[in-house]
């Protein structure tokens, strides 16, 4: 079944080549950066009112700036400039006095007033040591203008123009970083003007484009997991079921946050939200206490699997990724297709403070941004933690959107504001489902490619890290059109990073440098490398090329290149329809691109064959597998071959007949004969080296043969093996073609289709590397000041650590402001205070009234005890008196 | 006399003695009223774990009197299994073995009708699709209908929903608020899917 691999090759990115520097000597290796160079769309007037800023500046007559070296005191600065202004006979000016606070503090430049026209007597100024620059004073002029613009075809347009070089389908372009990567938003662009900007999310992210085309989400089932909803809210129309997991006997929302989360995503007026005719499931798992518990999300779960919710959103979270049920649970749900979303928490600005179940690989975690596209405050950070210590961690959150100050229903009708990465989660959640409600053939949209189409729609915000925003802020409108011209994606290319994982581990743990070249081979000083390992590769060659590595290892560069199989008839042969994509699918090339690596070995006289070959055998006591690769043609007289027996393949695919075919040469050793000059080894099929196909690994080999290349040591179980063989002269052997008609320069860096046969582009520029001068801070300080590490003023002993109750409620609403109790700062779960406090709060409560009601017993008890007061009945009357004074006589 | 009745209200009200008993008497009520109050949540949550009550829910579940009922080509399946599937009909296969229509593929050798794997006496498996295969069992129906009846009321939500047999199985096996003590860790984190009357037993941690 091996030659089924070149279909997946043949989406994959081609340009594999992978480069072994070997560790050695005195070389000093530096970094190479692949020359993915992007272009930037820009993408002009995206939002309905485009703002224009104009400005014009005038000179002011008479009026220049003088700029000094440093900062100086005003009467030094004014000392500078008359002693300057001396020598040119200038008398009428006068400095511009400048009366803002900071006229107190020394200062780098003045404003003067000459009332002359003497252009010359100004430049004079500038003789003074002291003086940098005089230039004219300006004044600007700016004026603000909202104009109607139509964004969408526009911005389509402008978005999904493609200026690459490559007959690419679009599709892969807006995978990329290229369109739009750095205008996505104008957060940099030179000063801005805060403008006020609706806080209706929904027309912010153009849901109304998609209204338009008539999609409003209906048909999917969404199921919002919170504090419940009442019954006729004004807001909703077709709330299918509300359900009650909690122990409190009520559907009704009691604090307004579950209808909040249920208006941004379905609220049908005033505050509009994304998706007005989904259906709505409403899951009540929190009472009105802000309390909830594991068990009550296990069984409500259960419950939307049963009813096959298409979407769910969990605007909660807790810090307990420990807690296995719930954990297991999550995955269960995206496992039977339940597209989660969920809050990534509001325990921000710190790292590392995710809340499960956002940081799960399966779910869509939402971080919150405000209006003005700057990561809020509250929102929490990445990188995941609970891969720790074994894994690394993950990129957290996916994806940002809105989460401060979003309008949302209210929880008897009208329209609140919310901040709250509770708020971004609906937010996303909403148009999930709209997005769902726009594809026709249901049964793609699953949790992996949604999740895929939001994350490579996602616009990227300058200056910020992708561990406060993910990939990115969601664009609604791109996510559509990637959703819908959506592929499924297995994998994307081959890579030490991806299906050749595990060579690249090896290689590294045995200690050799291992760096990708991402450039022609015209673009790196093979001095500095050992071994240049080709592994499955399918690019062709650029003329150049072929020469620069035939030069390069005459000079000492050794080569190792593991093929794979290439026989047109078998290409033919395996053409398969798929039904996914409705379309005959043709290998563009075989396992690898056998004719173009002939090209590139022919100066060696060296050649691999269009056999395909399979079996097991052993090699210097090495079980090996042999899954599909070719045998080698030709190899000079001075080498080493070694050859094994084999099933020919190809019969097999193209006649179902079986063959066993004897001495196939597939390893071959040569020393390039001149003076220094380096080794090459030829190896026959790298499928032992690739994680997605391999069976028996063959990094032993791998291993001997840099011994050999970087170091000229035969392994003798190779150089004495049985199965040496003189060398094939090529004789005898056809060597593959390429085939008729194949698409490859679709895909390649290096060919351009052409009338006829497709022919190679110019090569193009090696990307320039202007390495930073590094300045070193430190010197290094004396050894006897070198101290252990330790917290600073925090007796380790003396902080007891808070003992966890089991039955804790590990979930909470995140929306910091709503209420004080969910933004306890320092760290402290807010559910568990809660709980705590709820208890405490009554006995002191009680205690205090006790003491009260004690004081109350004993006052009373006195009282009965005095005699009687009789004084105050007499005081009133005298009071009296004084208030109303008796009339005096008139006269 | 309304003057004379409100002055004599007043009077009465300056008195201390009275004030005394008034916040005394809201005390007592405002403290009993917490104490009833957290009382009742404790005596609701066991109201949800273990059940009590007597009343026994009205479940709709149709279960089918053969195995050959089913009229369309159509299976519906556990969806979720890595590595193993099980159909409605209750044969259990690996996942390559699932053909077009969700139906396992009955000619595999590895494919098997009611397979009990990995469950335990007590009714838990340690593989959810075995759970679901071991379920589907005719012979389990009264097993089941005992269980429905005597259901929890933090099930009815759920089990008033399930239509039949392969429904029934599906969410009655899967992991609940019966599998977990202390709301974060399972009971048995092995057999943790039941398709049993009880919950898994309660293992020492």
């Amino acid at each position: 079944m091996k030659p089924f691999s070149a279909m997946t090759m043949k989406f994959a990115n081609i340009w594999l080549v992978l480069f072994v520097i070997l560790l050695c000597g005195k070389k000093h290796f530096g970094t190479r950066v692949g020359n993915s160079s992007h272009e930037a769309h820009v993408c002009p007037g995206c939002s309905r009112l485009t703002l224009k800023v104009e400005f014009t500046s005038t000179v002011v007559e008479h009026e220049y700036i003088v700029a000094f070296n440093g900062y100086f005191t005003a009467k030094a600065r004014s000392k500078f400039i008359s002693s300057a202004l001396k020598s040119s006979d200038i008398e009428n000016w006068r400095i511009v006095p400048r009366n803002n606070p900071a006229s107190d503090y020394p200062s780098d430049f003045e404003v003067i007033q000459i009332n002359e026209k003497q252009k010359d007597g100004v430049l004079t100024l500038e003789d003074h040591p002291n003086i940098k620059r005089v230039t004219p004073q300006r004044k600007v002029f700016r004026s603000l203008k909202y104009s109607e613009s139509d964004p969408m075809l526009h911005c389509n347009e402008t978005r999904w123009t493609q200026k690459w070089q490559s007959s690419r389908p679009l599709r892969r372009a807006s995978l990329s970083l290229g369109s739009g990567f750095w205008h996505a938003t104008g957060r940099h662009s030179s000063r801005r003007l805060l403008r006020a900007i609706p806080r209706q999310v929904a027309q912010t992210l153009q849901a109304d484009v998609l209204w338009q085309m008539g999609y409003t989400g209906a048909g999917v089932r969404v199921a919002v997991f919170d504090t419940g909803l009442s019954e006729k809210h004004p807001h909703f129309k077709n709330v299918k079921e509300r359900t009650n997991w909690t122990n409190e006997r009520t559907l009704d929302d009691g604090l307004g946050h579950g209808t909040f989360v249920a208006g941004v995503i379905a609220s049908m007026r005033e505050c509009q939200g994304f998706a007005p005719n989904a259906e709505l499931h409403i899951f009540r798992v929190f009472t009105n206490n802000q309390v909830s518990y594991t068990s009550w999300f296990l069984d409500a779960f259960n419950y939307a699997i049963l009813k096959k919710i298409d979407v769910l959103n969990l605007s909660i979270g807790g810090p307990d990724f420990m807690d296995h049920p719930f954990v297991d649970k999550v995955w269960e749900l995206t496992a039977n297709n339940v597209i989660m979303v969920s809050a990534i928490g509001n325990d921000g600005p710190l790292y590392g403070t995710l809340n499960n179940p956002a940081d799960q690989m399966d779910v869509i975690g939402v971080g919150g941004i405000d209006f003005e596209d700057n990561i809020a405050r509250f929102s929490s950070r990445g990188m995941t933690t609970w891969e720790l210590p074994g894994g690394y961690g993950r990129v957290k959150p996916d994806i940002v959107t809105y989460g401060s100050g979003v309008r949302g229903s209210g929880m008897k009708g009208g329209c609140r504001s919310l901040s709250g990465t509770s708020v971004a989660s609906p937010v996303v959640a909403g148009a999930v489902t709209l997005l769902v409600s726009t594809v026709q053939k249901r049964e793609m949209v699953n949790p992996a490619s949604m999740k895929q189409a939001l994350i490579a729609s996602a616009r990227r915000l300058p200056g910020v890290n992708m561990f406060e925003q993910g990939h990115g802020k969601l664009d609604l409108l791109r996510a559509y059109q990637i959703l819908n011209s959506y592929k499924p994606q297995a994998r994307n290319g081959d890579h030490i990073h991806t299906n050749f994982r595990d060579m690249y581990q090896h290689l590294r743990s045995m200690g050799y440098f291992v760096e990708v070249l991402g450039s022609p081979f015209t673009c790196f000083d093979a001095s500095q490398y050992g071994t240049l390992l080709m592994v499955d590769s399918e690019e062709e060659y650029f003329p150049e090329e072929i020469t620069k590595l035939r030069r390069d290892v005459d000079n000492g560069l050794s080569l190792i290149v593991f093929s794979d199989w290439y026989n047109t008839s078998v290409m033919r042969k395996v053409k398969f329809y798929d039904e996914n994509t409705r379309q005959w699918w043709m290998p563009d090339t075989g396992g690898a691109n056998i004719p173009a690596l002939n090209d590139l070995l022919s100066v060696w006289n060296m050649a691999f064959s269009d056999g395909l070959y399979e079996g097991d055998f052993t090699m210097a006591s090495h079980e090996m597998n042999y899954a599909s690769g070719c045998s080698i043609a030709k190899f000079p007289e001075d080498g080493i071959v070694i050859a094994q027996t084999f099933k020919d393949q190809g019969l097999e695919v193209l006649k179902q007949e079986t063959a066993v075919i004897e001495n196939v040469p597939i390893l071959g050793l040569y020393q390039v004969p001149s003076e220094g000059g380096g080794r090459i080894v030829l190896y026959g099929d790298s499928n032992c080296l690739d994680d997605s196909h391999r069976q028996k690994d063959c990094f032993w080999l791998l291993d001997s043969l840099l011994q050999y290349t970087s170091y000229g040591v035969m392994p003798p179980s190779l150089s004495h093996s049985e199965n040496r063989q003189r060398p094939p002269s090529g004789a005898g052997f056809s060597l593959p073609e390429r085939m008729e008609g194949n698409h490859l320069h679709r895909y390649s860096k290096v060919l351009e289709a052409h009338l006829g046969d497709p022919k190679p582009r110019s090569l193009p520029a090696c990307p320039h590397l202007s390495w930073a001068k590094p300045q070193p801070l430190n010197e290094t300080a004396p050894s006897n000041l070198w101290k252990h590490q330790k917290l600073l003023s925090i007796d380790l002993d003396k902080v007891a650590l808070p003992s966890f109750r089991q039955n804790r409620p590990q979930v909470r609403p995140l929306s910091p402001g709503e209420s004080g109790a969910w933004d306890i700062p320092g760290g402290i779960m807010p559910g568990r205070y809660n709980q705590d406090v709820g208890q405490t709060i009554p006995v002191f409560a009680f205690l205090g009234a006790m003491v009260v009601l004690a004081f109350f017993v004993v006052q009373i008890n006195k009282a009965k005890s005095r005699p009687k007061r009789r004084k105050p009945r007499v005081k009133r009357p005298q009071l009296m008196q004084q208030v109303h004074p008796p009339k005096t006589p008139s006269v | 006399m309304p003057p004379c009745g409100a002055l004599l209200c007043r009077r009465l009200l300056r008195k201390r003695w009275v004030l005394g008993v008034v916040f005394g008497l809201s005390l007592v009520y405002f403290i009993s009223s917490t104490f009833k109050q957290e009382e009742r949540m404790v005596r609701d949550r066991n109201l949800l774990q273990v059940q009590e009550h007597e009343q026994p829910i009205m479940w709709k579940v149709k279960f089918s009197s053969g195995n050959s009922s089913q009229l369309s080509n159509q299976c519906r399946n556990s969806v979720q299994g890595k590595l193993l599937i099980t159909d409605e009909l209750g044969y259990i296969c690996e996942r390559k073995d699932l053909l077009v229509n969700g139906c396992c593929n009955v000619n595999v050798p590895s494919t098997r009708l009611y397979s009990c794997d990995s469950c335990l006496p007590n009714g838990c498996c340690s593989v959810y699709e075995y759970c679901v295969s071991c379920c589907l069992q005719p012979s389990k129906q009264h097993l089941l209908e005992r269980f429905l009846n005597r259901a929890a009321i933090a099930f009815q939500n759920l089990f008033m929903a399930v239509e039949d047999h392969f429904e029934l199985c599906l969410a009655k096996c899967r992991t609940s608020s019966q599998s977990v003590q202390h709301e974060n860790t399972y009971r048995d984190p092995i057999a943790k899917y039941c398709y049993g009357e009880y919950p898994p037993e309660l293992l020492p941690v």
